[in-house]
């Protein structure tokens, strides 16, 4: 079953990162719902956080693919309960 | 190497005031780098320039296409494990590389590919032969980056080779702008060993080790499924003393092939679609499955939801992103091979487990009555792929170089060649690239230049590089090609007849004379339609000093057996 999920990464920024990261996304057929790019509390480290569409399978094949990247010096997700429930309310409304 | 690099050394001693190609060069060789492979334009003339003046510094071969470059570089890199290296210009340059960078991503070859890229303050105005290559390299680099600033070079070069050749090796792409060939720098290399984001991890928690080894010394009937993770780590004397510890059958996927001899008692075969009866079949029996450097490809698995359902599975891959990935495994272990085994070897009790061999020992039978007799003693008929695989095997010895390009004919010498020694079977796996065949044998022969080198491949595939024909008689390489022509994209074909209904829609080769082809560039060649000429025309192929192409004309409609038909179970195996 798909939820939602808040991914994030933290990996060094230089031109070409958030591609790198949204690369892994896409090519599963994901959708980047929302994202925010900001500087970490550690030097030279970017936090990319992303909202995400999809299932606790792919979640923890995603962030093994982010740590993969050379750049990435870490990636986790969370699942977003709350942000879920709220949008399958809204789909069960909208039908 | 060691004069290529006195020599060069030498001539680039003043290292405070270099020009960016010169860096370049000189990285290489504090990397042991001196075979090049590589087709000049405009972005990288400057390169090229300074590299022409430091001739006999390096070997450079000049390949008739980018894709030829970038394949016998793969060729170098997976026989001499080093890491193999490309050089091509920007625009059309660049993007001929990318089936190429896909290809060693897929098989995890190590690459470090240079490319031109137009000059800094041109970028992003589709300037001519401007290409944005690393966003298009992205999806199938392990790295790649653009340097537009000299000084930059030394640190980007030892992090590129360490990234190629480190963990689970890739190719790695270096975008240089122009003008940065040209700029003045001063050079200081550190060869780059850790990075703070990428951190391999070799060894294995002790506890999945104790627990992996238990498994194996209480399992019934276990079975060890090893892939090319065996030849990345340099583990095939470990693989041998594993397997005759815990006296378990193995088998290979194609690109484990040659990690261990094919006439060592407890190698089963080949695993996969095309692979052999009694590996595949017995997956449905075992009770333990250690898989080691492989990746349950679905060329492996088939259906995964119907593999390996009744056994306990253990995994071990230096690769993360591949334990859970295809298979949901029992232990995931992740660690370098070599090191994996070198851990375990001590825990393993000694075993004998002849009765379970004894069940694969039926399924050969069976393949040989059914499949071996026809493939490699026809008794009348055209020539059969296996049987000029076979003859070509006895001719160039056990210990050649195979190369192969993709279909039929790949699988045909993945099952009959007797590989005897590790690093001898070349071939394009994860991504099948068709025209890889003989521009890889030209790196197999510049990186083993004393080994016979056999390439094989189809005359659908020689056609989508045979320009390198010409490169091999240029470099006055004595690779043996053999050309099993059967007039068909015999694979595919293959398929049109099995599962639709043999329309044979555009798999028909109208070919040229393979013969006069290969003579006009200058390779001497001959040709055997008839079973009772093969011996000879093998034989005064392989005792001709210099490169020689055998056109072996095959059976048209010969079929690939034992096979896995898509969809259906391993344990489903055809054998006709």
């Amino acid at each position: 079953m798909k939820r939602e999920f808040l991914v994030t990464t933290l990996a060094q920024d230089r031109v070409g990162l958030l591609s790198r990261v949204a690369m892994v996304f896409s090519r599963r057929g994901i959708n980047i719902e929302s994202l925010k790019v900001a500087e970490s509390a550690m030097k030279g480290i970017a936090a990319i956080s992303m909202v995400v569409l999809t299932d606790a399978r792919t979640i923890k094949q995603i962030v093994k693919q982010l740590e993969k990247q050379v750049e990435v010096l870490q990636a986790f997700s969370a699942e977003q309960p709350d942000i879920s429930k709220q949008i399958e309310n809204h789909i069960q409304y909208a039908s | 190497m060691s004069d290529y690099k006195d020599s060069a050394t030498k001539k680039l001693r003043n290292t405070k005031n270099v020009t960016g190609s010169e860096a370049i060069l000189l990285s290489f060789l504090e990397e042991g780098v001196s075979t090049l492979f590589g087709y000049p334009g405009g972005a990288i003339m400057p390169f090229y320039d300074t590299l022409h003046q430091y001739d006999g510094c390096f070997r450079h071969i000049l390949t008739r296409h980018e894709q030829g470059a970038i394949h016998a570089a793969q060729g170098y890199a997976r026989v001499t494990r080093k890491t193999g290296v490309c050089l091509t210009t920007s625009g059309p340059g660049a993007t001929n590389i990318l089936t190429g960078l896909a290809d060693a991503y897929m098989d995890s070859t190590p690459l470090v590919c240079i490319t031109g890229q137009v000059i800094s303050s041109l970028v992003g105005t589709d300037a001519f032969q401007e290409t944005d290559i690393l966003t298009m390299s992205m999806a199938v680099t392990k790295w790649n980056t653009q340097v537009t600033k000299a000084e930059d070079i030394p640190e980007i070069m030892a992090k590129a080779f360490y990234i190629a050749n480190s963990g689970r090796p890739g190719p790695v792409l270096i975008d240089f702008t122009k003008d940065v060939f040209s700029s003045k720098m001063s050079f200081n290399y550190e060869s780059c060993t850790s990075l703070r984001t990428y951190i391999p991890k070799f060894q294995a928690l002790p506890e999945q080790v104790d627990k992996a080894a238990r498994w194996i010394n209480t399992a019934a009937r276990p079975m060890l499924l090893f892939g090319q993770g065996i030849i990345l780590s340099k583990a095939e004397e470990e693989l041998k003393l594993f397997v005759e510890r815990s006296g378990m059958p193995a088998a290979s996927t194609l690109l484990g092939l040659s990690a261990l001899p094919v006439s060592h008692p407890l190698y089963m075969g080949m695993l996969g679609m095309h692979g052999n009866y009694a590996p595949n079949i017995m997956t449905g029996e075992t009770d333990l499955v250690i898989a080691i450097g492989m990746r349950f490809d679905d060329r492996v698995t088939s259906t995964v939801s119907t593999y390996l359902r009744q056994a306990r599975i253990i995994h071990v891959d230096i690769d993360p992103t591949e334990l859970g990935k295809n298979m949901d495994t029992d232990l995931e272990v992740e660690a370098d091979a070599k090191s994996f085994i070198h851990s375990i070897l001590p825990l393993l009790e000694n075993n004998d487990h002849s009765d379970w061999i004894a069940g694969f020992m039926l399924k050969l039978q069976e393949e040989q009555k059914e499949v071996f007799q026809k493939d490699l003693h026809p008794v009348d008929g055209k020539i059969q792929m296996g049987e000029a695989i076979t003859k070509v095997a006895h001719s160039a010895g056990d210990q050649a170089i195979v190369i192969t390009d993709v279909g039929q004919h790949q699988m045909k010498a993945a099952r009959y060649f007797p590989f005897a020694s590790p690093r001898t079977f070349v071939t394009s796996g994860g991504l099948g690239t068709m025209g890889f065949g003989l521009p890889a044998a030209i790196g197999a022969q510049l990186g083993c230049p004393d080994k016979k080198v056999v390439a094989f491949t189809g005359d659908g595939g020689l056609q989508m590089t045979m320009q390198e024909l010409v490169t091999i008689a240029q470099e006055e390489l004595p690779v043996k090609i053999i050309v099993l022509n059967n007039g068909y994209l015999g694979m595919v074909r293959q398929w049109q007849e099995l599962f639709f209904d043999s329309r044979y829609a555009s798999t028909k080769l109208k070919n040229p004379d393979f013969v006069k082809l290969a003579e006009a560039c200058g390779i001497k060649a001959d040709r055997v339609n008839e079973r009772e000429d093969l011996d000879t025309k093998v034989e005064a192929a392989f005792a001709y000093p210099g490169a020689f192409l055998l056109e072996v004309v095959v059976e048209n409609e010969e079929n690939v057996f034992p096979m896995v038909p898509p969809g259906a179970a391993v344990t489903d195996m055809i054998l006709k």
